[in-house]
């Protein structure tokens, strides 16, 4: 995916973005080392590394991913806005289901989609007879 | 939340109920020691909290699987308050969101609706002056209808109330005044109370600016939920922007993490800070704690641009840099008309907050009368000394009641405790002076604090006047400033009006986030005193969900059969 | 103040006398004060609140013909083709959109009450097929395998309930209408010479007008009474839910033949879930409160009708208040011994037919033959010395 797509930081720092995609983990966000076992995502079909006690939202963070989803009518890009579960900014398919990433903790081999750009597209309609 | 968990334990609101003294409803300061007061008089105490551990947004613990990190003031008052609260016979109920707060009132016959504020009338409408006769006209007079009313023909119409008690669990006898529906990993879950204390602390409020939807543009609280709980910076290079005493508290955290701050955009000037400092001396701790922070920035050389403000925020998919420029006292921009005397930061993160508002979804829902308080965050309920609302059984605690900090939060929560106790017969009214004596003393000291932070980060008509026409303001529906304009210009002159016209606080924030502004942007139409404008356009209506609920975790796994369907409606 | 003030500006005196007062800026007193003021009538709306913010306002945008009872199929057939056409006679949006609807059975009492329930509204008009599964799942794809029969009408649609305040604003003060909105009525009473005048709180002088149009819905009772009318109106509190956004998960209307479902997703995504759930309310208080066990209920019904519901996230739920007359038929017309004065209230599924409704009446009130007999509430009338204090 190339970086305007995903709104990542990946091609702002190469740092993050070599360790994102190793399993070495980056620690360019992170404070400290005092962290939970090493787990890994997968988001959007990409492995994404992060430690136990994380939250979706700042596991996301940490890997350079900030954009999350587009806006229903400006389908304009929106990231982790107020992080305590009041905004929605950050709702996104956890495991299937629409959660606040920012409420739901990572587990190992969780499966996190961003809404793409057509998320939900335009409802369709039949013609009427 | 645990999904798998939900998935494997369908659910329904229907399951057994917990039936107890008093429901807490948020789990930090002022609803720890509300709880934890109560029950030391003996009340059965049930507290919930939506996230996983008690402490609030404030005490927010790092996650039990991080190793333990080296923890500041802050994190040991919150450890101290999960201790008191694991060391009382309190209830916790934490990961547990509420989503519904059902009033038994509410099911029963008619009684006198409170008055509701009366909305100004738009310019093109007719309203005659004087208009201080109440908003609703009077109760019809009975009438046969109310008799017909009991005789149902169809759905049982609301007026039946003994049934649809007993339909809402609410058994005959049975002291409970409050429902409360709950959802969390272990599934959904009912709490019946006698009596309920809102402690649901604060929202924070950003106003909006361009660019302020980007990626990468946060909220100042956010930020320090990500310092302290994460153990995460923001950014490589963070704008720290915004108004009061967590501008300093995150620019100082996210130097500690060994994070770049590319400076501190602080709306008030060296005068505003410096007329606080009488206050200061209330809380020494605490003053002394925001000494260190500063002392931090300084020795960073982070620049701080006092009385300036974000004039937008720059990027196409993510944030890449922030426009500044200074401001008057009053959030005015300084240089009305040119762009010249902005300045531009690179940064990859923003963080931004203007001060809190107090959480009322809630009391609103249950219909508590509210007041508009500026200096303490907005819309705040009225409650008596004892934090007693308008609603019989009902309480309110810390930044939710007006926000005044956790100091005053924590000892605020302790005295609804107490009154939560006299109201339930376990500790004389004669007596409970004495054991509130002390609590409204430290109160009012942490209070006199408390009340200059949050002064310093009142809400600033100018800066909601100075939002650009095509700048987004309810984020969820991307509306704008200006659809917001045309719509007061069409004749909405309340916010729920506007709300339907708009679609401006529909979406999944239900209006969290954009209720400010947009009642802002009301106001000052409305004209007058901001204030009162502000009264007059008023506060969305409560409603359930409290927050966005999963329609599988309602709906759980049932049979048809089982389907409890009303009679059919008329051919 | 830099609202710019619209045609009707407030700075115009008022006429001595209206030719009419409408009383109630619902669904059916807007209409009607609309096509009133079209008439060259001078009109003035009194509203409590703001425009369509009680039923009108708060119900599910449903234009449905199975929901309708059988007895106003054919209004509401003429309803829904002035909602089809809202743009060209009310001349704004209300986001009116046309699609087939469903109605469905899932055990065999319910399709033989289905069966009873399209033949009758078949026979008043509607074009009301019955189909099996199959047939039913080619034209609403998200339906799950549950039904077992389901009543299929071309005729049915929704439209953006919210919006009707908006829309009906804009037009009225294009008309020339005098709104007085915020302004609660506290009474009416006969001037002496033929006439009405209108009391409005917070004082001043009162309305005078010729004709007195009685619009208020679940307050009509109250209304009527200020004529020492006996008007029973029973208030049903009607509890609704809608979902956030989520992908294409169905595109018809869909309801049950108990009429205790109707579930639409709107092109924004958004779906509302209603059919007639009481919450708990009344006059004085709105809709006060929701029923955990009914919108659970509810919620169910719907995603046993379409599953993908399940995906979804409940995000705000409501209760609205709705007028029915002892006879679940409408009053619509005269007020029997009150020269001038009218009423219009009382439609079950007011919001399809209400603006058929108030057209009929305002063809009635300006001396034209109604396309159709209009519901005289004589029939609704108590006697003053019968009812007393039943209670």
């Amino acid at each position: 995916m190339a970086p305007e797509d995903t709104g990542t930081d990946a091609g702002l720092d190469a740092r993050t973005r070599t360790c994102a995609s190793s399993p070495r983990v980056s620690t360019a966000l992170r404070i400290g080392p005092a962290r939970g076992t090493p787990l890994t995502l997968l988001v959007d079909g990409e492995p994404v590394p992060c430690f136990a006690g994380e939250t979706v939202a700042a596991a996301l963070l940490a890997s350079g991913r900030r954009r999350l989803r587009r806006s229903p009518r400006a389908q304009a890009p929106r990231g982790a806005f107020c992080l305590m579960g009041s905004c929605q900014e950050c709702v996104i398919r956890i495991d299937g289901r629409l959660e606040p990433a920012c409420l739901t903790e990572v587990r190992d081999g969780l499966v996190v989609e961003c809404r793409g750009a057509a998320d939900p597209p335009p409802v369709r309609r039949l013609p009427v007879g | 939340m645990d999904a798998s968990g939900r998935r494997d334990r369908p659910t329904s609101v229907t399951e057994p109920a917990r039936i107890a003294d008093l429901a807490v409803v948020g789990a930090g300061p002022a609803g720890v020691e509300a709880a934890v007061a109560a029950a030391g008089y003996g009340l059965d105490v049930v507290l919930l909290d939506e996230l996983p551990s008690a402490g609030g947004q404030v005490y927010r613990a790092a996650p039990a699987a991080f190793a333990p990190g080296a923890g500041g003031a802050e994190a040991a008052a919150g450890a101290a308050l999960r201790a008191r609260l694991a060391a009382s016979p309190v209830e916790v109920r934490a990961g547990e969101g509420v989503w519904s707060v059902l009033a038994r009132a509410a099911l029963r016959a008619p009684c006198a609706a409170p008055e509701r504020r009366e909305p100004s009338p738009p310019p093109d409408s007719e309203a005659r002056p004087p208009r201080a006769a109440p908003a609703r006209t009077a109760p019809p007079p009975p009438s046969s209808a109310a008799a017909w009313d009991r005789e149902p023909r169809r759905a049982e119409p609301g007026a039946i109330s003994g049934r649809l008690e007993e339909e809402a669990g609410f058994l005959p006898g049975s002291a409970a005044r409050f429902r409360l529906d709950t959802l969390g990993a272990g599934g959904a879950g009912s709490v019946f109370a006698a009596g309920l204390a809102l402690c649901p602390g604060a929202v924070e409020r950003v106003l909006p600016f361009p660019g302020w939807t980007l990626p990468g543009v946060m909220g100042l609280a956010a930020a320090t939920i990500l310092l302290k709980s994460q153990r995460l910076l923001p950014g490589r290079r963070v704008v720290v922007a915004g108004a009061g005493p967590l501008l300093a508290a995150v620019a100082a955290g996210i130097l500690k993490g060994g994070g770049a701050v590319a400076a501190v955009v602080d709306l008030n000037g060296p005068a505003e800070w410096l007329r606080t400092v009488p206050r200061l001396a209330a809380m020494p701790r605490l003053a002394a704690r925001g000494v260190v922070w500063l002392a931090r920035i300084a020795g960073a050389r982070v620049p701080i641009l006092f009385r300036h403000s974000i004039r937008s925020a720059l990027g196409s998919e993510r944030l890449e840099a922030v426009e500044t420029a200074p401001v008057d006292r009053a959030g005015r921009w300084c240089d009305r008309r040119g762009r010249d005397a902005g300045r531009e930061i690179e940064a990859d993160a923003l963080v931004v907050g203007h001060g809190l508002s107090p959480a009322t979804e809630i009391g609103r829902l249950l219909r508590v009368e509210h007041e508009f308080d500026r200096d303490r965050g907005g819309w705040r309920p009225v409650t008596d000394e004892w934090g007693r609302t308008s609603v019989a059984g009902c309480y309110a605690a810390g930044d939710g009641a007006g926000v005044l900090g956790a100091a005053a939060a924590a000892l605020s929560g302790r005295i609804a405790g107490v009154a939560a106790a006299i109201d339930a017969g376990r500790l004389a009214s004669s007596t409970a002076d004495a054991h509130v004596r002390r609590l409204r003393r430290d109160h009012a000291r942490a209070a006199r604090f408390g009340a200059a932070m949050t002064r310093l980060t009142a809400l600033r008509p100018a800066m909601v006047e100075a939002i650009p026409p095509d700048t987004i303001v309810c984020r969820c529906e991307d509306v704008t400033r200006q659809e917001i304009d045309a719509a007061i210009t069409r004749g909405a002159s309340e916010i729920n009006q506007l709300k339907h016209f708009t679609r401006c606080g529909m979406g999944p924030c239900q209006g969290r986030v954009c209720a400010e502004a947009a009642a802002e942007l009301l106001a000052a139409r409305i004209g007058g005193d901001p204030d009162e404008g502000r009264g007059a356009a008023g506060q969305w209506t409560g409603r359930a969900p409290l927050r966005p609920v999963p329609m599988d975790a309602l709906a759980g796994r049932f049979d048809y059969e089982d389907l409890p369907l009303p009679p059919p409606a008329p051919p | 103040m830099s609202a710019t003030p619209s045609v009707a500006s407030a700075g115009t005196p008022l006429p001595a006398s209206f030719d009419a007062v409408v009383v109630g800026g619902g669904i059916h007193g807007c209409a009607a004060a609309l096509f009133l003021s079209r008439a060259n009538m001078r009109i003035a709306l009194v509203e409590r609140g703001g425009l369509c913010r009680e039923a009108s306002g708060t119900n599910a945008g449903t234009l449905t013909m199975q929901m309708t009872r059988a007895a106003l199929i054919p209004y509401a057939l003429e309803a829904h083709r002035m909602w089809a056409s809202a743009a060209d006679w009310l001349g704004h949006d209300l986001g009116v959109t046309v699609c087939d609807g469903l109605s469905l059975a899932f055990t065999e009492e319910e399709a033989a009450m289905l069966e009873a329930r399209a033949a009758r509204r078949r026979a008043a008009g509607a074009p009301i097929e019955i189909v099996g599964l199959a047939a039913a799942q080619r034209i609403e794809p998200g339906l799950s395998a549950h039904p077992i029969l389901a009543s299929h009408c071309r005729v049915d649609g929704y439209a953006s309930a919210n919006l009707t305040g908006l829309a009906f604003r804009r037009a009225l003060l294009e008309a020339g209408a005098r709104l007085f909105e915020h302004t609660p009525a506290a009474g009416a009473e006969p001037d002496g010479s033929g006439g009405y005048l209108v009391r409005v709180a917070g004082g001043g002088p009162p309305l005078r007008t010729r004709r007195l149009v009685l619009c208020g819905g679940a307050w009509l009772e109250e209304m009527a009474g200020w004529l020492g009318v006996r008007l029973p109106v029973r208030v049903l509190v009607n509890q609704l839910a809608v979902t956030e956004r989520l992908a294409p998960a169905m595109r018809t209307v869909i309801g049950v033949a108990s009429g205790l479902l109707s579930l639409k997703q709107f092109g924004n995504g958004t779906a509302v879930i209603g059919g007639g759930w009481q919450a708990a309310g009344d006059r004085d208080r709105g809709g006060a409160a929701l029923v955990p066990a009914r919108l659970v209920g509810n919620l169910r019904l719907a995603c046993h009708a379409i599953p993908a519901l399940r995906g979804a996230r409940l995000v705000r739920t409501w209760a609205g208040l709705e007028a029915e007359t002892r006879d679940a038929l409408p009053a619509v017309g005269p007020l029997p011994g009150h020269p001038g004065a009218f009423v219009c209230g009382g439609v079950h599924s007011g919001f399809t037919s209400g603006p058929w409704m108030a057209r009929l009446l305002a063809d009635r009130i300006l001396g034209r033959e109604p396309a159709m007999p209009l519901f005289p509430p004589d029939r609704l009338i108590e006697a003053p010395e019968t009812c007393g204090d039943a209670r």
